[in-house]
């Protein structure tokens, strides 16, 4: 039935409140659950690493070693003229480990082919953006690996 | 919608499940409220899956790390502590209703022919939900769940001839440890739930096969009086019911989980003596208070093996009822069957209130 004057009839008001009742009940039950599958452990990464002179030494020129950066894998090279480039090891393009090639002085993703220089810039291959670097200084007789001011190329992960 | 519906039914020929659903009559008489159990069971198991599968998400199954990993989801991951508590008392009132469910059908003696599988497939869900209840109440691996590990599978020893195989089998080993705990992880997730599935499907399309059992007193009635059982339709009249109340069982757990959250107790002190009045979940309090009334001897056996076997036997007894109760399957009263049925009751509401009291 529905007067003149209504918008609705009262089965339309009624079906209205049904739906509108579950569809409730329905959001009630999937806030929280989807709060709980969200949920994200945060994960700071530290404000630096510090590695001591003497373990530096024993790196020979044109050598890169792997090391950890809080949860994040990295890689330390050292130059032929002996400079010490920090990098980030995840390969921007689908986050696999790059390894570094002496005889061509690249970094090379296994994944997919993809290539980075020395300076960890992208040069071939699918990776869109270069390898995440970190800012190498001294302290002392440690050297401190830090992340730099604002983060370059990694996807947000730092 | 609509479309949806025809498409699919050009298809894949939905509309002989709906026209058996529409054909099928659920008989309407004074006992006809123990129908709804079955729904508010299958819902309840839904409830569970979901439920259990999102705490996967965060708990971790190792001696040193499952305490932990539950203390975070309830107070680090949002939500948590509902989801756990909904878990809990869902698996709680799963056991009630699965209790009710068995003692009615027990007393209505719905187990008369042709519905003795019906029957054995139910006893094998009831037990297997308890053995859902015990196993989850293991994995915090708190200092309740160190003694209950101890206890029950050190009562699994005192069956005859393949107790102690057993007892290490449930252990993985001599002694409650990590391997326990991942042995009941693994009949938790892995195991039990895909055995009641498996089962429930068997029950349901055996319900679904024989309609529902009317009681051997309503028949009598009936027949005495000349005339027919009314029916109402399955769907949609007895499927909206099922709806109303699970809607309204969701309700009551939610609310219980709100108010009642699940606990954590302290962690595991191998060193520690058993706390104070420790006693099984109430589920199994019956059985606890029965073997606790056990002298040390019964006729030169020990006590708690003499009373382990009693209790076997009276289950068996209930299990093949549907084969020694004669008179039931020839659709005469059995008094004798419903006398044992009540005592049945009888012994496990009072030795469980007793055995909460004490």
């Amino acid at each position: 039935m529905k007067i003149k004057e209504s918008l609705l009839s009262r089965r339309g008001f009624f079906t209205g409140l049904i739906y509108g009742g579950f569809a409730s009940l329905a959001a009630l039950v999937a806030y929280p659950a989807v709060r709980f599958l969200f949920h994200k452990k945060e994960m700071p990464l530290p404000e630096a690493v510090r590695v001591g002179r003497s373990e530096i030494e024993t790196i020979p020129p044109n050598t890169a070693v792997y090391f950890q950066y809080g949860y994040l894998p990295c890689i330390l090279l050292k130059t032929e003229a002996g400079e010490l480039r920090a990098f980030s090891a995840k390969c921007t393009h689908l986050d696999c480990n790059v390894q570094y090639q002496p005889e061509s002085k690249k970094f090379y993703c296994a994944c997919h082919d993809g290539y980075f220089d020395e300076k960890g810039i992208n040069i071939a291959g699918p990776p869109p953006s270069p390898l995440l670097s970190f800012t190498v200084g001294q302290e002392n007789e440690t050297v401190l690996i830090s992340l730099p001011a604002s983060g370059s190329g990694e996807k947000g992960t730092a | 919608m609509i479309d949806v519906i025809k498409a699919l039914d050009e298809r894949i020929k939905l509309g002989w499940m709906i026209s058996l659903a529409r054909h099928k009559l659920v008989p309407v008489h004074k006992h006809s409220v123990w129908y709804y159990l079955g729904a508010l069971l299958l819902f309840l198991f839904v409830i569970q899956a979901i439920t259990g599968a999102m705490l996967l998400f965060y708990y971790k199954p190792a001696a040193e790390t499952a305490r932990q990993s539950i203390a975070e989801i309830m107070v680090e991951v949002p939500y948590g502590w509902l989801i756990r508590s909904v878990h809990h008392w869902a698996s709680n009132l799963m056991i009630v209703l699965a209790f009710v469910h068995f003692f009615s059908t027990l007393l209505v003696k719905a187990y008369r022919r042709p519905r003795e599988l019906t029957w054995l497939t139910g006893m094998v869900m009831l037990m297997l939900v308890l053995f859902f209840g015990y196993s989850g109440y293991t994995l915090p691996y708190d200092e309740r769940s160190f003694f209950a590990f101890n206890v029950g599978t050190d009562m699994a020893a005192a069956v005859p001839v393949v107790g102690t195989y057993l007892m290490e089998f449930l252990r993985g080993g001599d002694i409650v440890g990590t391997n326990t705990l991942n042995r009941f992880f693994a009949f938790h997730v892995g195991v039990l739930p895909l055995a009641l599935l498996a089962v429930i499907v068997v029950h349901v399309i055996l319900v679904q096969l024989h309609g529902m059992s009317v009681p051997i007193s309503v028949l009598k009635k009936a027949e005495t009086e000349k005339r027919e059982i009314p029916g109402k339709p399955m769907f949609p009249h007895f499927l909206w019911h099922d709806a109303v109340n699970c809607l309204l069982l969701f309700g009551g757990l939610v609310t219980l989980a709100m108010l009642i959250p699940s606990e954590l107790g302290p962690e595991i002190d191998l060193l520690k003596p058993a706390p104070e009045g420790v006693k099984p979940d109430w589920f199994f309090l019956w059985v606890y208070q029965i073997l606790k009334w056990m002298p040390t001897y019964v006729l030169s056996i020990e006590g708690e093996i003499a009373g382990i076997v009693g209790l076997i036997g009276a289950a068996l007894v209930i299990v093949f009822a549907p084969f020694i109760d004669r008179r039931a399957q020839r659709n005469e009263r059995s008094p004798l069957f419903t006398a044992l049925g009540w005592l049945a009751l009888l012994v496990f509401v009072v030795c469980s209130i007793i055995g909460y009291l004490s």
